[in-house]
């Protein structure tokens, strides 16, 4: 959106003062306060009166609307014409901060929130084809809403079908392929006659392939742990010689981010919910702590049209003034990506951020996330860098109730070696990163190209990262992190992660539907985190159960159950599973110890009882991706209320 | 009698606590428990202490089954056939394991340090809940330090701490559960299921698979767990439920325990029926006539009593008389008394079973009398512990100004019973006068196995596994590999019916025994050998004493 800018032009008596002043309605001093701030942080100095509270948004703009000498239009009560409003692009309005309003014979009035121009009547006589153009002054909501209203069938399309329409390939909207379809029937069927047939050496095979499927999943996440500590010994290295190639550049040897709050860009935060009335309130305290200019920041509460108490509660919070809340119109898939999607369209940032409402990122995480994508547009344009431009920065997570109870602490546990230890062993090797479902920041150019979110993939978040490396942009993990509210009851969590793993299994199939044009296109590391992470952690879990059947069985003795296996099979699977299933007990211990305290860390010890949890859920995920792939299971927020450990800290 | 219906406040500390004492005291209802460490630091100094003490003297390796669970513990990987078999039925599993990688060093094995290791460790962990539980249930430092006293300053429970038998291990497990019930009863918040499962649930457990007075604690704790939840407010279905989760952890070992029985030996009852079994062993007593206890309540509360008597002092007895009067008064039948309560579960467990005639115990009180088992009583340390903390904290709370004298008296008495003990050990203590009177039985066996020690020089040693010898591998101090004994496999019979091919050394008695309790007693060795020509023509007797003999393979015989 354009900004507005005061008047400061004399009046006809030679009054030099601003407009507003003049007017009365602000005093000099508020009016002096506002522009302090504008000139340290830049942006609009309007919007720092309306977020004083100084006038209301409607006082503002009846104000402007006198000094402009144009009349004001509440856009609401006569709303525009809908086929003249459909004939200007939303973006193009966006940016000049008109719409067509009415059109009359030769005459097109605009609705207006930026100061009339010649430029603008130009703009709208090529568009519109009239001779006469005429303002009415409107404010930004209200420009907002007629676009919603006026573009209401291509938003809804742009943000649920585009992606799917016109790149078919990448969209989980046509489910797995035919040969995705009948290779499983072919496996259980082939496993079917095995044991009909051959019933040991059909077990002997199973218990193989599932052994081999945990410990290539286990090596996959070992070898990416423990890439972190190696990582600060190359980092030291590698400024060393990005000191010299910047000198070469003539540039100044060490990186300096935007030390101006003025030249921040504008960051939008995308905060969908839905049914979560309860924690509307913190949404304000927890965005409000964030370290960015207010002026820079444009936040939208993604909220779907059937969820009438989160609207009710939302519009009954005074919510500040760069808070707006956008109802997502009725559609299907009624998905988070979809609400994410519907947003960026109104989207007014460079970049672009999701958090949940009940996250709490750290206070510098927008400016780390900025500085990131400033540097590598820089280091890119003088050629200190040939990785492929930074579409996505992925701040880690962590949890704020994480001694709750016991499933928080294993999911903070998990978490700790996720965000920990793997992403950026991952970030280290140059593997494509699936991001997280929160605090994953986008350049906003990037993300529009890359078709922004697949509202029928239930990771669309996993999907993103891999489609960003597939489209040939980098993914990267920012030293910053974001507390998030673990899920504290099983039933919830069990939906929770089988929409998760339902999610892996349907980005794998999505990206290899045409397994050797994926393969080219990413290239061998992108195959590796493909198969190691995103297809073997769905499987490791489908296995699981059988690899922890065996050795138990093997445990007690194997004349136990009255089995006879090759005891090469039982050695190595036993071996396996007892080594691979320690060597998983003591990283993520030692990440959750790192990031929380050995009271959480010490938890690890009970994830082989927590991985049958993940079983459980993969099974059940493998259900639904053959009967309900889009299905998509909302985790509740909220449900520890107020709790806050100190294990974080 | 007072019936609570939600989780009550603590008692208010007396008015003239001190800002640290107030401080240590903070919130029983929180997660954090101020102190746990410090505690935890001293229980174990003082366990060490006394491990110096009896492992320069040697007395730590006194009693015979200390030196058998060292065997075990190494004997499952060190050994001709090794695996989770060798822990056999006679005891339960979990000393064993916690034992196994530190009895993996020779020194540790053989100096029985690995037993301090880890009986100091569980001596820490005991006090570290005590003092938790304490503070769960709202006493004052006063009371939280006598209970520590009754805990850490009773010389026989010192003495166990430094050895390998499984009474520390209990005792940890059994605290540990008493303060993660407590400590889930008295939480300001519902905690939920997985929390009891992991923090009372796994001590539980982990006791279950120690010894079986953890058994009838695990039922105590689940009544606990069940009637708190209630009264907090939970449906009884609910309540059932946190009681599973409790429960369960407990209810998977069990099951394993019957599971490995049943893989093992064909029967899941092997444990209670099997040649090994407890059954087995009191069955030689009552054949005998020397289980007078069994069908007489009376002479077991008697032999029970005396035991007790002689093991935790007449002090704490006294202080936790008072304590339970004052308990049942002010306290009536509420969660916090239902949580002493719970420690009394193994006391009435051991009253049961010598009632049934399932355990022996013999000191004064017995018929006949001797010194035998005592040591089992020291599973009521902790009930007394709580009892005498929960009286002092009444006391005080009645009449803060007599606290320092309280503590003074309590420190004085306590000083002097422990004086008067130390002064003729073995015949103040029953605990340490049955240690001393195993070592002397071991003496004559313990010499031969030095000497062994001393001059073996290869070639594998055959040796029957008689109650006797089962536990010497620390004093021989030599891998148990070496050895072919009844854990060695069916390799023990070959050995046994061709000795030649086998060993180079021969360790049995030159007569056989049958005096000892069952009929594991038999030498085998000896039935086979003692009598057969062939082998004293091929073998040489190297070393004897009393009726054990050492014989070595004479080299170069047809």
């Amino acid at each position: 959106m354009t900004t507005t800018r005061e008047p400061t032009a004399p009046n006809a008596l030679g009054d030099e003062r601003p407009m507003l002043v003049r007017r009365g309605a602000v005093t000099a001093q508020q009016h002096a306060a506002a522009r302090r701030r504008q000139l340290l942080e830049g942006g609009d100095l309007h919007q720092y009166l309306l977020m004083d509270g100084v006038l209301s948004r409607a006082e503002l703009y009846d104000h402007l609307a006198q000094e402009w000498r144009i009349p004001h239009v509440d856009l609401i009560r006569e709303p525009c014409d809908p086929a003249l409003l459909s004939r200007m692009s939303r973006r193009v309005a966006m940016r000049e901060g008109w719409i067509p309003w009415r059109r009359s014979g030769d005459l097109v009035v605009l609705a207006t929130t930026v100061q009339p121009s010649e430029a603008a009547a130009g703009v709208a006589r090529e568009l519109f084809g009239s001779g006469r153009v005429e303002f009415r002054a409107t404010t930004p909501w209200d420009l907002w809403s007629a676009l919603e209203v006026g573009h209401h069938d291509l938003l809804l399309y742009e943000s649920a079908e585009r992606l799917a329409t016109e790149h078919p390939m990448a969209s989980a909207r046509a489910g797995l392929a035919p040969w995705q379809r009948r290779v499983p029937v072919a496996i259980v069927l082939s496993l079917a006659a095995g044991f009909v047939l051959a019933p040991l050496n059909t077990l002997v095979l199973v218990l193989s392939l599932a052994n081999t499927l945990f410990l290539s999943n286990i090596v996959f996440k070992t070898v990416a742990s423990f890439l972190v500590p190696t990582r600060a010994l190359l980092r030291s290295r590698r400024t060393l010689a990005e000191m010299r190639a910047r000198q070469r550049c003539g540039l100044p040897p060490v990186w300096v981010p935007v030390d101006s709050d003025a030249l921040l860009p504008t960051y939008t935060v995308l905060v969908p919910a839905y049914k979560e009335a309860n924690i509307v309130a913190k949404l304000v305290r927890n965005i409000g702590a964030l370290d960015y200019p207010p002026a820079k920041l444009d936040v939208m509460l993604l909220l779907e049209a059937d969820d009438e108490e989160t609207i009710a509660v939302a519009r009954a919070i005074a919510l500040p003034e760069h808070v707006r809340v956008v109802i997502v119109p009725p559609g299907s898939p009624q998905t988070k990506p979809r609400a994410c999607n519907y947003g960026l369209a109104f989207a007014r940032g460079t970049y672009a951020v999701i958090y949940d409402a009940e996250d709490r990122p750290d206070p510098q995480q927008l400016r780390m996330a900025a500085s990131a994508f400033a540097r590598d547009r820089l280091e890119r344009a003088h050629g200190l860098s040939h990785r492929p431009p930074l579409a996505v920065v992925q701040a880690s997570l962590h949890y704020f109730n994480a001694d709750y109870n016991v499933l928080t602490r294993m999911f903070a546990v998990e978490y700790a070696h996720w965000f920990e230890a793997m992403l950026p062993g991952m970030d280290m090797a140059r593997l494509p990163l699936p991001l997280g479902g929160t605090s994953n920041h986008f350049d906003v150019a990037s993300l529009r190209q890359m078709g922004a979110w697949d509202p029928y993939n239930v990771t669309e978040d996993a999907d993103a990262g891999l489609r960003a490396n597939l489209l040939g942009y980098r993914v990267a993990v920012i030293d910053s992190s974001t507390g998030e509210e673990a899920c504290a009851h099983v039933g919830a969590w069990i939906k929770q992660r089988t929409r998760w793993i339902k999610g892996y299994m349907i980005t794998a199939a999505v990206n290899t539907r045409s397994p050797l044009r994926f393969a080219r296109a990413v290239g061998p590391l992108g195959v590796i985190g493909m198969l190691g992470l995103i297809m073997a952690t769905p499987l490791a879990f489908l296995a699981y159960p059988l690899a922890l059947a065996l050795t138990v069985a093997t445990y007690v003795g194997v004349q136990f159950i009255g089995l006879t296996l090759p005891p090469l099979l039982v050695e190595v699977s036993v071996l396996t599973f007892v080594f691979g299933n320690l060597v998983m007990i003591v990283s993520a211990g030692a990440a959750a110890t790192w990031r929380y305290s050995w009271r959480i860390g010490v938890f690890a010890i009970f994830s082989p009882v927590y991985w049958l949890l993940h079983s459980f859920a993969a099974w059940r995920a493998l259900y639904q991706v053959i009967r309900d792939p889009h299905r998509w299971e909302k985790t509740p927020h909220g449900m520890t209320e107020d709790y806050e450990s100190d294990a974080h800290v | 009698m007072t019936l609570q219906t939600s989780a009550p406040p603590a008692d208010p500390a007396p008015a003239s606590t001190t800002s640290y004492a107030a401080r240590m005291q903070g919130d029983p209802t929180g997660r954090r428990v101020r102190g746990s460490l410090p505690v935890f630091a001293f229980a174990v100094l003082v366990g060490t202490a006394a491990s110096v003490h009896t492992v320069r003297s040697g007395t730590n390796l006194d009693y015979g089954d200390a030196m058998a669970h060292l065997t075990i513990a190494r004997r499952v990987i060190d050994n001709k056939a090794p695996g989770l078999a060798q822990l056999g039925t006679v005891w339960l599993p979990l000393p064993h394991l916690l034992l196994m990688p530190l009895v993996q060093d020779m020194w540790l094995f053989r100096t029985g340090v690995a037993g301090c290791i880890v009986s100091t460790l569980c001596l820490g962990a005991s006090a570290t809940a005590l003092w938790r539980t304490t503070a769960r249930l709202g006493l004052g430092m006063l009371a939280r330090l006598v209970a520590l006293l009754v805990l850490v300053a009773n010389p026989s429970l010192l003495y166990v701490s430094t050895t390998a038998l499984t009474e520390p291990v209990l005792i940890a497990t059994m605290l540990g559960t008493i303060a993660g019930v407590a400590g889930w009863c008295r939480s300001r918040r519902q905690l939920s299921g997985g929390e009891l499962a992991v923090f009372a649930g796994i001590p539980a457990a982990a006791g279950v698979l120690t010894r079986y007075e953890a058994w009838p604690l695990v039922i105590s704790a689940l009544v606990v767990v069940i009637v708190a939840s209630h009264r907090r407010g939970c449906s009884w279905r609910r309540s059932g439920l946190y009681g599973l989760a409790f429960a369960a952890p407990s209810m998977l070992a069990a099951s394993w325990w019957l599971a490995y029985n049943t893989a093992v030996y064909g029967t899941p009852v092997e444990f209670l029926t099997g040649q090994y079994s407890a059954a087995a062993f009191t069955q030689v007593y009552l054949d005998n006539g020397l289980l007078a206890t069994k069908g007489n309540p009376g002479l077991s509360f008697a032999v029970l009593g005396w035991a007790l008597l002689e093991t935790a002092g007449l002090v704490a007895l006294v202080a936790a008389g008072v304590g339970l009067l004052l308990m049942t008064w002010h306290w009536g039948l509420e969660d916090r008394a239902l949580i002493v309560w719970m420690a009394a579960s193994s006391s009435a467990f051991l009253l049961f079973s010598l009632t049934t005639g399932q355990h022996i115990m013999v000191n004064d009180k017995s018929l006949p009398t001797g010194a035998y088992n005592n040591r089992y009583v020291l599973s009521a340390i902790p009930w007394l512990a709580l009892l005498a903390a929960v009286g002092v904290h009444h006391v005080v709370r009645r009449a803060p100004q007599v606290r320092m004298l309280l503590a003074a008296a309590l420190l004085v008495a306590v000083t002097a019973q422990n004086v008067w003990w130390l002064q003729a050990p073995t015949a103040h203590m029953t605990v340490i006068e049955e240690a001393h009177d195993q070592h002397v039985a071991y003496t004559r066996i313990k010499a031969a196995a030095t000497w062994l020690h001393t001059h073996y020089d290869g070639g594998g040693i055959l040796m029957d596994q008689t109650p006797d010898k089962s536990s010497l591998a620390p004093v021989l101090g030599i891998r148990i590999d070496e050895f072919f004994t009844r854990a060695s496999g069916p390799v023990f019979q070959e050995a046994i019916e061709d000795p030649y091919a086998h060993a180079r050394w021969v360790f049995m008695h030159r007569r056989q025994v049958t005096s000892s309790a069952t009929e594991t007693g038999r030498d085998l060795v000896t039935r086979a050998l003692a009598k057969d020509p062939q082998f004293h023509a091929r073998y040489r007797l190297v070393y004897a004493i009393a009726d054990i003999g050492i014989y070595r393979r004479l080299e170069g015989t047809p």
